[in-house]
């Protein structure tokens, strides 16, 4: 999408290396809990949080590793 | 920018090796598939967040359930299609079609999947300046990405267009 700043988050460092997505954070959470655990918002938010916040930074970036499980 | 690189010769792999395989039998094969890969990211300046519209573009199979035709989740080929949903749409409206993922997470909390009121919290804090209309929504099972690139990137990029977010959050699942 040129022309829109985009971020992704995903729990498959492999295929989100793979596709060199500008934005991107990487967590160790499971395959259909990509943003946390369920009734975990705290963990959701932080999650979340981490990831828009690069979207106030020029692509392209590394991908960040979040500790999030 | 491409948004594959050497699409050809990724198409060509798929198709003589997965998709002829797929063909033959009628059985997937995934040691068999060519994964896709970019060795050049795209390049873009950042956004201040908290002045920007943001699209959420989920890829969980989400699609309200009394409303549209669910995803062709059990397709051994994928569904390359797009749902459109209101951001403000209350979870008990919406069900999830997609057989590549175990469901117990998102049917027990869907924030895990769509913050839809995460993200209308991060708009009433200040975070995000507001939310685009729409989520665009698909089942993320989709082998063929060249299919991928002409019918549902194009649909997406529709979207985008029309609602003029300046920034996009896609939660794959």
């Amino acid at each position: 999408m040129s022309g829109i700043a985009s971020v992704m988050t995903g729990w498959n460092a492999g295929k989100t290396r793979s596709v060199a997505p500008p934005r991107a954070t990487i967590t160790n959470l499971p395959r259909g809990a990509t943003l946390g655990q369920p009734g975990d918002p705290a963990q959701q938010r932080r999650v979340l949080e981490a990831t828009l916040a690069l979207l106030a930074q020029d692509a392209p970036l590394e991908p960040v590793y979040l500790e999030e499980s | 920018m491409e948004i594959l690189e050497d699409r050809d010769r990724w198409q060509a792999k798929f198709g003589e090796g997965w998709l002829a395989h797929y063909q033959q039998t009628g059985q997937t094969d995934f040691k068999q598939y060519p994964t896709p890969r970019n060795r050049t990211a795209p390049t873009g300046p950042g956004v201040d967040l908290t002045r920007s519209r943001l699209v959420f573009i989920t890829s969980a199979g989400g699609y309200l359930r009394e409303e549209q035709e669910p995803f062709d989740a059990p397709n051994p080929l994928g569904d390359y299609t797009t749902r459109l949903f209101p951001a403000s749409t209350p979870f008990y409206r919406l069900a999830y079609a997609h057989t590549h993922y175990d469901h117990v997470a998102i049917d027990q909390d869907p924030q895990v999947q769509l913050p839809l009121r995460h993200l209308e919290d991060l708009v009433v804090e200040g975070v995000i300046g507001e939310l685009a209309p729409s989520v665009i929504s698909f089942m993320g099972y989709q082998p063929d990405v060249s299919r991928v690139i002409d019918e549902l990137i194009p649909a997406v990029v529709e979207v985008v267009r029309v609602e003029q977010p300046r920034a996009a959050l896609l939660v794959p699942a």
